[in-house]
């Protein structure tokens, strides 16, 4: 007894040994965040991989770094910013013309001039240029200077979302030109004309911003903003806890944590829908029956209360229902007895073990998620029990994209998406038939000769109750042939310290990059 | 002081190199192989959310850029006699050449093994002498269980668990990172707090070898030097076989254990049993013969 009372004590001592030689290197602590308001340090979850706008940095506007040709307010409405007022667009949709605003330096002191415009442009599109996103510049035929200060767009088609696309940030030929386009040292080291310049970027640890003090719209009154990168939820909530972070995006269930402690709690409506893929090449989902009874059988409403915490709105298509593109009575209501009825009335009936059979064929799909999104998991999972009631069988898989993408055409796959700036940018590449298959567009190979009218009129045409009959047109086509289940918008959770005032939120897209949340406008901060 | 022998060591060290150049060959080889064999797409990876939305033509253009299209062997040696002129290439995930992304981080990767290394020599050293000073003592038992612990624990365990205690529980130490969030000017102070616990946890880590090899060598040595090992049975204070180390002439011992281990001659014997404790070590009016030369056995 004595002798092992001596060994635990030697072992304590030992610790205790340890303990003394590591916390001896340490210095007292300090504060990451000074008490003046003049900095902020927000947490985030995923980092840019470059910072070059040529290579896809920034591409839906809201860089910090770097300004657009125009910008968005915080009702998402265009505004200049590089450009001295909005563009003057020809008859035929497919002239772009824009005067750019005078005096713009980059924060090099270089002046900004049209040449920077026609570079950032033609390097994106050009085929040597490794940039995943400039499919979206595909309108542009091509892009000329007039002078220093006129920049016009010529397109292959009318595009009349086309100015949306025109808040991608520009890059300074001066410094961007002469380099790598795809490796130089300007995707780490960028220069733009933007309200911050960038400080130091430690990959995967942290984006330090500081002041621009020569911004052409006036110095930010936050001097230095940092994004801490930090993947983990629960790491992100202990840190802004413990006062390190100022703000942080959080899920719903760790945000709950912070109402009335010194924060403040931000909901940001989103277009950031969860969708069911119902692949038009597989037997069951195929079959329209089945997509309209899966479409009223699903109880949207239980899922956001239950699995997003009533941060969210139920969804029956891309557009959110409190869009102004939205089509009044495309709501679905849930009804499960009404889904059994359609299927009873299609030839489905219910077979030894419950499942539904028609023609041979038995009511089974696989729907894959993408393993490890627990959000995407819940919804499979919701999904597949709602399935079950009305008697088909929905089998709930795990894969990464690499195994999901060869089994697209046939299984049903849980996808995510959103873009608020343009009704197109969703639609479009979603529901085009011409586009099924490709990449990841259409990934449901939806298939609606009167939908696929109804994109290219809504693309094409510059009048705006033109384009909201086409879409009208698309929501109640996908009320009639349902080809994907959409159940959920998600809104966006930020905690943001009080000492910053009442802030606001954007409507967010599906991918929330750093310049997302309350600190989209950090620059307007006036705490 | 005998001259080393550099022929055949050099000769050794050209072996080895010439070996290298076969096993890195289809070491690299292997790597390129596996990663062509894995249903992991470098293109995808490429793109990432942006490659969600992005049309295969745009896709496929990537690939060609990306020299990912070309078969596994053509890739492999173009990138071998690049990497052999000294260019490793650019890397796709950080979109930096190679070089620059070692050249960034290697110092702050020495800083940080080094420090390592240098508590696991000093404590390992240090925690592997003590524990020898009395095989089977409870300082022994106490350090031996320790490192065997740590040796079983995975660092990156070590890691998080520091993480928890120090950062979370504590909030003493920073969990990451190289500097404060929020700093953009590298100070020394603040390298240092960040420096602990992951240096700390790399020297844990590294500890038990260290302490284990140093005990068992001071260890093997007390066993089989039959004067420490009888030295302390005879009289508690006589010496232990730790205290020779520093006296190379060793056989401080007691003349029973000369009795029992005749080799070792009692005219080594620097030390006697006297109420003084030990004698400080002297050294004997002779070299020892050879026989004694078992204290040492190494």
């Amino acid at each position: 007894m004595r002798a092992r009372s001596i060994r635990g004590m030697g072992t304590l001592a030992t610790a205790a040994a340890l303990a003394t030689v590591v916390s001896a290197c340490s210095a007292p602590g300090e504060g990451a965040s000074g008490d003046a308001a003049t900095s902020a340090v927000v947490g985030i979850a995923y980092e840019p991989e470059t910072l070059s706008p040529l290579l896809g940095f920034g591409k839906d506007g809201n860089s910090k770094i770097f300004d657009g040709l125009l910008t968005h307010d915080a009702d998402l409405k265009l505004k200049p910013a590089l450009a001295a007022a909005l563009p003057e667009v020809s008859d035929d949709g497919r002239t772009y013309t824009y005067a750019l605003r005078e005096g713009v330096k980059f924060s090099d002191g270089e002046p900004f001039t049209a040449k920077d415009v026609v570079f950032t442009y033609e390097t994106i599109l050009d085929e040597k240029t490794n940039n995943a996103s400039k499919g979206e510049l595909d309108a542009i035929e091509s892009v000329e200077a007039k002078g220093d200060d006129t920049v016009v767009f010529r397109l292959k088609y009318p595009y009349a979302p086309f100015a949306e696309r025109t808040v991608l940030p520009i890059a300074p030929e001066h410094m961007a030109g002469g380099q790598d386009v795809n490796t130089g040292s300007f995707g780490t080291k960028p220069v733009g004309t933007g309200p911050y310049k960038l400080a130091k970027w430690s990959k995967g640890e942290q984006l330090v911003l500081e002041a621009n003090s020569g911004y052409w719209g006036g110095t930010p009154k936050i001097e230095r903003f940092t994004m801490a990168i930090i993947k983990d939820d629960d790491v992100r909530a202990t840190r802004l806890r413990s006062g390190d972070l100022d703000g942080a995006i959080l899920p719903p269930n760790l945000a709950k944590a912070f109402q009335g402690s010194g924060q403040k709690t931000y909901a940001a409506k989103s277009f950031d829908y969860r969708t069911v893929t119902l692949p038009t090449g597989n037997k069951v989902t195929g079959n329209t029956a089945v997509r309209r009874a899966l479409d009223i059988a699903v109880d949207r409403q239980t899922m956001v209360d239950g699995i997003l915490e009533g941060a969210g709105k139920v969804a029956y298509g891309p557009v959110p229902t409190d869009s102004e593109w939205f089509t009044e009575g495309t709501e679905r209501t849930y009804d499960p007895k009404k889904a059994r009825k359609v299927l009873d009335a299609a030839g489905w009936k219910p077979g030894k073990d419950g499942i539904r059979v028609k023609d041979g064929v038995r009511a089974s799909f696989p729907l894959w998620y993408v393993s490890g999104d627990k959000l995407r998991q819940d919804h499979a999972l919701a999904y597949a029990s709602d399935a079950k009631k009305i008697g088909v069988e929905v089998e709930v898989q795990a894969g990464t994209w690499e195994v999901i993408e060869p089994r697209m055409p046939k299984d049903a796959v849980l996808a995510g998406g959103g873009s608020p700036a343009d009704p197109d940018f969703d639609q479009y590449p979603l529901l085009r038939s011409d586009l099924a298959g490709d990449g990841f567009n259409n990934m449901g190979w939806y298939d609606n000769a009167t939908v696929d009218r109804a994109l290219k009129a809504g693309r094409e045409s510059g009048d705006r109750a033109e384009r909201k009959a086409a879409y009208d047109t698309v929501q109640r086509e996908l009320v009639k042939n349902p080809g994907y289940t959409f159940l959920t918008h998600i809104d966006h959770l930020y905690v943001v310290d009080d000492r910053f005032g009442d802030l606001s939120t954007q409507v967010e897209p599906h991918d929330h990059g750093l310049a997302a949340g309350p600190w989209w406008n950090v620059e307007d901060w006036r705490p | 002081m005998s001259r080393p022998p550099w022929g055949p060591m050099a000769r050794l060290a050209g072996r080895r190199a010439l070996f290298a150049v076969p096993v890195l060959g289809t070491v690299t080889f292997g790597v390129f192989a596996i990663a062509a064999a894995s249903p992991f797409d470098p293109v995808k990876a490429y793109a990432g959310t942006a490659g969600l939305s992005a049309s295969q033509d745009t896709l496929d253009q990537l690939r060609a850029n990306l020299g990912a299209d070309e078969p596994l062997v053509t890739r492999w040696w173009n990138w071998l006699t690049s990497a052999v002129q000294g260019d490793l290439g650019d890397s796709s995930a950080l979109r930096q050449p190679v070089a620059d992304v070692i050249a960034e981080r290697v110092g702050w990767s020495v800083l940080l093994a080094s420090a390592a290394f240098l508590v696991a020599v000093l404590l390992g050293g240090l925690l592997g002498v003590l524990a020898a000073r009395r095989p089977g003592g409870w300082t022994d038992r106490a350090v031996t269980s320790l490192a065997y612990t740590l040796e079983a624990a995975p660092p990156f365990w070590l890691g998080l668990l520091v993480m928890w205690l120090f950062a979370l529980k504590l909030g003493v130490l920073p969990a990451g990172g190289l500097t404060d969030t929020g700093s953009t000017v590298v100070t020394a102070d603040q390298v240092v707090r960040h420096l602990v616990l992951p240096a700390g946890v790399l020297a844990l880590s590294q500890l038990p070898w260290f302490v284990l090899y140093v005990r068992q060598g001071s260890a093997t040595h007390s066993r089989r030097t039959p004067c420490g090992a009888h030295a302390r049975v005879d009289s508690p204070s006589a010496p232990s076989c730790w205290d020779m180390h520093f006296a190379p002439e060793c056989c401080r011992c007691s003349r029973s254990s000369a009795r029992v281990y005749p080799n070792s001659s009692p005219e080594h014997c620097s030390w006697r049993p006297s109420s003084a404790g030990p004698a400080s070590p002297r050294r004997p009016s002779r070299p020892p013969p050879p026989s004694t030369s078992r204290c040492w056995p190494h």
